[in-house]
């Protein structure tokens, strides 16, 4: 403990985990919550239309939907801590199946959105701030500005005129995968909700990066260095960088939480097998153990990102790693 | 082959692709001549060419979720209703123009009084795990259906029957007693989702039917995969190597957009604006069903304002009936009176109600209730449903009536479902003493107008006994007329499915049943 104590850093490391175990628990808990506020149940759900009332009450005594909440939380906590994250109340399979496979694919579609679409992002944004006020910098401007007030779908359905249906037949128009089959089994699939996610994300990033690079540019140290006579692109991308990047992080970090959510959309406009579509479909059923898994892997995602990106913040900043 | 060829590219589908033609057919002569002109077209491109053997026909369906399954007695979303009628069969099924016709049932006869029957099956059907079809399976069928411990969808149904007491007079033979009497047991076996045959010992987890598909693999919410059952009592049949029932859209335009860029080859249930764009776009047709499908409004005839039976027809009269199909439906629909039971032989073409404002507007001040407002708790569950709550609205206002519409969503609408005072529901076509058993007595589960009237009650119980279906057919008219003097359903059209499909799928019938892809016949449909 000594040791931990003495690095300000592992100390606050051991705190944000702490922390962060404290908010999934917290989260897990107004989730469940949540569940019982909303009208009908899982019972209902599988019955659907009009069930005889005996057929009702024989099933919610099958789900347990008959236990006290409380009683009801605390059986599927126990499990959830001893790795079982339980079985579908609606269709009887083990949720991690199901949940397992649909977060591969969505974690898919965030990695390839983030490494192409940031870099992409922070490259055009440097130029941008280099070139400020000048032509280039006020189309990319202008464009990021058009996309980021066009919403997602309409972004999606426009690619998809334009690309699979209307207009030209390149890309298929759906992703379809075959349960059990990787999302690569047909890369072309994956280009049209890629670059609806990268068309999405990429305003914020770019405009973040370009307004701190133009900070940093305008800073005394940069008009120092060029007054040494360093050359332009070393100024920029050893002196300047590293100090625009930090706020960028932060940015980035709220990208990845975004997509890990936020894929809804991409996943109702090409039918991609993602969490969102799954969650959707869990939340009308009401499949508790179901939202319960994929909200608490979501929240831990978010836990971690945002603990990674404070992590990094500090690393690229000596102020604030002096300071901690 | 050449000739014949070019003979179905002549006369079978293109003018399915062709908006013209469609929409007469929907239109003209109220829906009938549509209705006989369409299959006649298509059956016409069948005599010409042999149907081609193999493929995987790729099937789009929306509506399908987490709650999907495969048990052959829970059906509980739309992609199930296409699974069950692929996997199972019934003893009994209504065919293509809603006419009751034997399956794996020889024959079923009543006694004297339709306290017993006398059930003879098919011989030389197998399930999909070889096992020969049996007598037993069958009482093993109607025992799990009615478990009182765990009674599924078609325990309604089969109520009447003395499950306890099914005799098995040999492997292909059984007797039926019923606990009161039951003419109608044909007709309610003929609802395959509800009464489709599985083996004695039947477990979900491995869904064997006697179908012409079987089961290969299925994930819930996203596809399923059946492949033919070589073993299939109808020999030749089918055609197709396997179909793929894909459930994963979550939205119309994702279909559409996988029918589009060839990625499905049929978009089942289609969006009816949709019939439109293909006349555009090429290499697609459409499958117009017959009318069969309605969407009645539900009045609940035991809470004010609808316990008045003036309200109700008042609220019967402010339908206009033809404008309601031509703005919901995109005119996909023909003029409903009602009365339900639309194909049943002893329907009564007689019972018709016209667009009545003035009436509507005396009833109302009759019943003091002029200037009424109320909640119509609407649902998307269909094509053209919430469209229909929002002409009604409309239409109401003539007679100072203020309809404000509540649009909800489905966990919603089925948490208070048969609660609602005012609401919507769907329903495909049945004979008509099959949906009294299930929407109008008071023990019905789907009676969503609460309706109770004893004379009613009493003449379905009567029409029970009479075997003579003539005879039975004069009480179930009386039947009628009561539900369309004082009954609290409005149904103001029955609808048109439609399909949409890539031009090589072929062999699908056009049916009245209100089931997509005429009654599912995967069975005869092919690849070209």
């Amino acid at each position: 403990m000594r040791r931990v104590d003495q690095n300000p850093l592992a100390r606050l490391l051991v705190q944000r985990i702490l922390l962060g175990l404290l908010s999934l628990l917290l989260v897990s808990i107004v989730v469940f919550a949540a569940t019982q506020l909303l009208p009908g149940d899982a019972a209902r759900a599988v019955v659907g239309r009009g069930a005889a009332q005996d057929r009702l009450d024989a099933l919610r005594h099958q789900l347990h939907l008959d236990l006290p909440v409380v009683t009801q939380y605390w059986l599927w906590l126990r499990d959830f801590l001893t790795g079982d994250a339980g079985t579908s109340l609606v269709n009887g399979k083990p949720v991690i199946e199901s949940v397992g496979a649909r977060i591969s694919n969505s974690f898919t579609l965030l990695i390839l959105v983030v490494a192409t679409g940031i870099p992409l992002a922070i490259t055009l944004g440097i130029v941008a701030a280099v070139r400020r006020d000048r032509r280039v910098d006020t189309s990319l401007s202008v464009i990021a500005l058009a996309l980021a007030a066009i919403p997602e779908f309409v972004i999606g359905i426009g690619l998809i005129v334009l690309f699979a249906t209307v207009v030209l037949h390149w890309l298929p128009p759906v992703s379809m995968v075959r349960p059990g089959a990787s999302v690569f089994a047909r890369p072309l699939m994956l280009i049209l909700p890629v670059l609806t996610l990268i068309i999405a994300v990429f305003p914020y990033t770019f405009r973040m990066i370009r307004a701190s690079m133009i900070d940093v540019l305008d800073s005394e140290y940069v008009e120092m260095a060029t007054l040494k006579g360093l050359t332009r692109r070393r100024i920029v991308l050893l002196h300047a960088l590293p100090n625009a990047i930090a706020p960028t992080i932060q940015a980035i970090a709220l990208t990845c939480g975004y997509l890990a959510g936020g894929c809804v959309v991409v996943e109702y406009v090409f039918g991609f097998p993602g969490i969102g579509q799954g969650l959707v479909s869990a939340v009308i059923a009401r499949d508790i153990p179901y939202i319960q898994c994929v909200v608490v892997l979501l929240a831990a995602f978010y836990v971690v990102v945002n603990l990674l990106a404070d992590l990094v913040a500090i690393l690229v900043t000596p102020k604030l790693r002096r300071a901690t | 082959m050449e000739d014949s060829k070019s003979l179905t590219h002549l006369l079978g589908d293109r003018p399915f692709g062709r908006r013209e033609l469609l929409r007469g057919a929907a239109l003209g002569g109220a829906g009938l001549i549509g209705a006989s002109l369409l299959p006649g077209a298509v059956k016409l491109a069948q005599a010409a060419t042999t149907p081609k053997r193999g493929g995987d026909l790729r099937v789009a369906i929306t509506g399908g979720g987490s709650t999907d399954t495969l048990d052959a007695h829970t059906m509980n979303t739309s992609p199930d209703l296409a699974r069950v009628m692929t996997l199972y069969e019934g003893l009994t099924t209504l065919d293509t123009d809603g006419k009751l016709i034997n399956v794996l049932a020889e024959s079923l006869e009543p006694n004297a009084t339709a306290t017993e029957w006398i059930i003879k099956l098919r011989k030389g059907v197998t399930f999909h795990n070889g096992k020969a079809f049996k007598a037993e399976d069958v009482a093993f069928t109607f025992r799990r259906i009615g478990d009182p411990k765990n009674p599924l969808q078609g325990a309604t149904g089969l109520k009447p029957v003395d499950l306890d007491n099914i005799q098995i007079i040999d492997d292909h033979t059984l007797r039926v007693p019923t606990k009161t009497p039951f003419a109608t047991l044909p007709e309610t076996l003929s609802a395959v989702y509800y009464f489709g045959i599985v083996p004695v010992g039947y477990d979900p987890k491995n869904p064997v039917g006697t179908g012409p598909f079987k089961y290969e693999s299925f994930t819930p919410g996203q596809q399923s995969v059946f492949t033919r059952y070589d073993g299939y009592w109808q020999s030749g049949l089918p055609y197709l190597d396997s179909v793929t029932i894909i459930d994963s859209f979550q939205n119309d335009t994702a279909a559409f957009n996988a029918l589009q860029g060839g990625e499905v080859d049929i978009y089942a249930y289609a969006t009816l604006s949709l019939v439109n764009q293909i006349s555009q776009g090429g290499g697609l047709k459409a499958l117009v069903s017959k009318p069969g499908l309605y969407v009645p409004f539900y009045m609940r005839t035991d809470v004010a304002p609808f316990d008045d039976v003036n309200v109700r027809k008042a609220f019967r009269l402010l339908v206009d009936r033809q404008q309601l199909i031509d703005q919901s439906l995109n005119g996909y629909g023909i003029v409903g009176n009602d009365v339900f039971g639309r194909w049943d032989p002893a329907y009564d073409e007689s019972l018709v109600r016209s667009h009545d404002v003035d009436q509507a507007k005396f009833l109302l001040k009759k019943s003091g209730h002029e200037n009424l407002t109320v909640e119509l708790s609407s649902i998307d569950l269909l094509p053209g449903m919430v469209q229909a709550a929002q002409v009604y609205a409309q239409q109401a206002k003539a007679a100072g009536v203020t309809v404000n519409i509540r649009q909800l969503t489905t966990d919603t609408y089925y948490s208070q479902y048969g609660k609602w005072a005012f609401t919507q529901d769907y329903w495909v076509y049945q004979p008509y003493l099959t949906v009294v058993a299930l929407a109008t007595l008071p023990t019905s589960p789907y009676n969503g107008t609460h309706w109770n009237n004893s004379r009613y009650n009493d003449l379905y119980n009567h029409a029970q006994s009479i075997v003579d279906s003539s005879k039975r057919a004069e009480v179930i008219r009386e039947m009628q007329k009561i539900d369309f003097e004082e009954g609290g359903l409005i149904i103001p059209s029955f609808n048109q499915t439609i399909d949409l499909m890539a031009e090589n799928v072929q062999g699908f019938e056009s049916a009245n049943t209100g089931n997509a892809l005429g009654n599912f016949g995967f069975a005869k449909s092919w690849l070209a």
